[in-house]
């Protein structure tokens, strides 16, 4: 308190004076509306230990939290075999490839957790970003596939033959009846499960590969620099300024 | 096959954007300037190397309880330094806070100066490119200064930017004008972001290079208080008592699957 009564004072070292964050009308607590903080945790006002834990799998534990709805049967079953389609996080992608690097270099654990974490929010950014219009569309309930979006090859029509089939009985979505490509495939369940937001299904993304990405990068030998393909792929240097 | 001007590792040297970094850098070079080449790609003269500094030391707001700060003294207090650095940055890539909104001001400058074309000199011309510009909008990067009338670090780096005779330089006459045009409209002050986006724009760079170089000179505030952090360790930091938390949510319900079971 004292460093404001001395406010404007020339006297006082600056150190004490009064600064404008000293000042704001601040709160005084965290805002939580998610976890209820404490010993006995609610996620949405439902008990963790005494309820969900013992009446829902953690998938459908993960919709709730993004959500804030608890999910159907169908919708929590969907969303495991979508989690699952979405889990391959293959080396050659740069989330796992980036995480294996941090093992080469000895990083910790959490060094490795936390380079693959960025890596795949940052791949599953640009999924969805390039999927924008795939979003709006699925959101305005209008099935018409965009050029972009349609499969590419009979190998992503079979992924995607896989996924409605896996699907069969838990949830329908219309979409993966026409030729769309896995990704679309993979966005349009994760919405028809209830993800309806971009950030949630970016999320949802990240989920399904951190634990492949790391079980990669955990097999790589740490500190086995001769055994890493420095030159793949090949980096030209270009001489002089830009 | 991926191109780069960054560096080579050659027998005996390093190369870096062209430069031998052992015989052409060591003893010339400094950090600020080796972080304009990271960014401009080309290395900035002594007069340019020192209004970069003007701009990373008028820069340095450093508390700790500035949000991007409390993040990385969160993330940080786990004993990780490079963690907590690290994770400082990720959130700072916008538009909101932070240095990386030199590049949104730099954007407003640049369409300006686009748009007054080979007017540019006419100060008749320029007011009134300003006062369109401004006229429906309130908010714009570069201008606004919460908690206080004005920044006292832009009106530093005016000082600094007048004493080292830079301030006749095309962007920075450009924002003067701008800043003038906003305050009068608007009472909006400029802020860091759009000064430093003047003297960036005004040595050559693009909005994005603008951007990042006023990150990269910003670095300093991340480093102090991720490596303070991360010595203190503090528990307090790793866990507030749960009375500093305010539960909003839902209050506490069933699921109906737990009370179709506990149904008597």
């Amino acid at each position: 308190m004292e460093g404001v009564h001395r406010a404007g004072s020339a006297e006082a070292p600056a150190s004490e004076r009064t600064g404008p964050l000293d000042l704001g009308p601040w709160p005084d607590k965290l805002t939580a509306r998610v976890v209820t903080p404490g010993p006995r945790p609610a996620i949405h006002g439902y008990d963790v230990e005494g309820d969900l834990a013992r009446h829902y799998s953690f998938a459908e534990t993960v919709l709730l939290s993004l959500t804030g709805e608890l999910p159907t049967p169908g919708q929590g079953r969907a969303f495991e075999i979508v989690l699952q389609f979405a889990a391959p996080a293959p080396i050659n992608e740069a989330p796992t490839h980036a995480a294996a690097l941090a093992r080469i270099c000895s990083g910790t654990t959490s060094a490795i957790q936390g380079t693959a974490a960025v890596a795949l929010a940052e791949q599953a950014r640009c999924l969805v970003a390039d999927h924008a219009a795939w979003l709006e569309a699925l959101g305005a309930g209008v099935v018409r596939v965009a050029p972009e979006y349609r499969a590419a090859s009979d190998e992503e029509r079979a992924s995607v033959g896989r996924l409605r089939a896996a699907l069969e009985g838990f949830l329908d979505v219309p979409e993966l009846a026409h030729d769309v490509s896995r990704a679309a495939a993979l966005l349009a369940t994760f919405w028809a499960c209830g993800l309806k937001r971009a950030r949630h299904i970016e999320c949802a993304l990240v989920f399904a590969k951190l634990p492949v990405a790391l079980a990669e990068a955990l097999a790589t030998p740490a500190r086995s620099f001769r055994a890493y393909p420095l030159l793949l792929p090949g980096i030209e240097y270009v001489d002089g300024d830009a | 096959m991926i191109k780069t001007r960054v560096a080579r590792q050659v027998p005996g040297d390093n190369l870096y954007f062209g430069h031998s970094t052992l015989t052409d850098l060591l003893g010339r070079e400094t950090l600020t300037g080796l972080m304009a080449m990271a960014a401009m790609g080309r290395q900035p003269s002594e007069a340019e190397r020192v209004v970069l500094d003007a701009i990373a030391v008028a820069s340095t707001s450093a508390d700790p309880r500035i949000w991007p700060l409390k993040l990385t003294r969160l993330v940080a207090s786990y004993g990780g330094t490079l963690a907590g650095f690290g994770a400082g940055q990720l959130a700072m890539e916008g538009k909101s806070i932070g240095p990386w909104t030199v590049g949104a001001a730099a954007e407003e400058l640049a369409s300006l100066r686009d748009l007054l074309g080979e007017h540019f000199d006419d100060a008749d011309a320029v007011q009134a490119a300003v006062r369109q510009r401004v006229e429906r909008r309130p908010r714009m990067a570069g201008y606004g200064v919460p908690f206080r009338e004005r920044d006292e670090r832009m009106e530093a780096l005016r000082k600094q930017v007048s004493d080292l005779g830079r301030d006749r330089l095309p962007f920075w006459t450009l924002q003067e004008a701008l800043s003038v045009g906003m305050k009068e409209k608007w009472g909006a002050a400029p802020n860091m972001a759009i000064g430093g986006s003047a003297v960036l724009l005004d040595l050559g760079c693009t909005p994005r290079q603008a951007a990042a170089l006023a990150a990269f000179l910003n670095q300093n505030v991340f480093a102090a208080n991720a490596f303070e952090a991360a010595q203190q360790r503090s528990p307090l930091m790793q866990r507030l008592p749960d009375a500093c938390v305010d539960y909003v949510g839902p209050a506490p319900r069933t699921t109906p699957r737990a009370a179709a079971v506990n149904k008597p």
